[in-house]
């Protein structure tokens, strides 16, 4: 039944589309709320953040690939390091093990105009002043 | 997605190779074991993605070993993830799509023989 596999006992197992859009409006609000707040770079998370721009950068050397350096993107907390191409190709995959550390996430996936794109995600490039 | 094992398709491949380098060249059985580790990493991997297939080539030349994964998009969010395993005896990744919903990805091993004598 719970094709979603779900352990939370308010969730009964379906959503509803009302439920879905509360849901993201919910998530949206937090989101607005923690970006509004007055906030401090982190030095250390965007000292992180530029060095896993270098190995990128040194990873994809001659491949083509397009790597781009975005802090602040989409929230001020947030920064992505993109990587698009046709044939993207890492040399010293040995990288990704410093990278694995640092970055909060990373998602391959395939786009409609032929290339793939990569985003290494880093949170906590700021902190809230509390 | 109902596939053969990673590693049996790469010993499959891996022993029409060594027929045809011969006796100067013979395999480095803790090469192999790495390989084999790598597989399994590679097995997660098609199974979290919904892998479709798997393709193994052996460079003639480099004795490279080419391990290629066609799988949907990949998110990876834990720092211990099967991707980073699956990366760890490789010297080179490569990545491309193949459809609007489809990625490949070459996971790059190098040699596992050496030279007999």
């Amino acid at each position: 039944m719970d094709e979603y596999n779900f352990d939370d006992e308010w969730f009964d197992g379906e959503f509803e589309d009302e439920e879905v859009s509360e849901t993201i409006l919910a998530m949206a609000e937090m989101i607005n709320e923690d970006e509004s707040r007055t906030s401090v770079l982190n030095l250390e998370r965007m000292k992180q953040f530029q060095l896993a721009y270098g190995l990128t950068k040194t990873m994809t050397k001659g491949s083509g690939a397009k790597v781009a350096f975005k802090p602040h993107s989409p929230y001020q907390s947030v920064g992505v390091i993109s990587i698009v191409g046709k044939n993207i190709r890492f040399l010293h995959t040995e990288y990704f093990k410093p990278i694995s550390k640092l970055a909060s996430n990373i998602e391959i996936y395939p786009r409609t105009d032929g290339r793939v794109q990569i985003n290494m995600t880093f949170h906590g490039l700021t902190v809230p002043i509390e | 997605m109902n596939f053969s094992k990673c590693f049996n398709a790469v010993s499959s491949v891996v022993e029409e190779a060594n027929k045809q380098f011969g006796i100067t060249w013979r395999i480095n059985n803790n090469k192999k074991m790495a390989l084999e580790r790598s597989c399994l990493a590679i097995d997660s991997l098609a199974e979290e993605f919904d892998g479709v297939s798997f393709e193994v080539n052996i460079d003639d030349i480099t004795m490279e070993i080419k391990l290629s994964l066609v799988c949907g998009e990949i998110i990876v969010k834990e720092k211990d993830h099967k991707f980073y395993e699956a990366l760890n005896n490789t010297i080179g990744l490569w990545v491309k799509e193949i459809d609007d919903s489809t990625l490949q990805l070459d996971f790059v091993f190098p040699s596992i023989w050496d030279r007999a004598i």
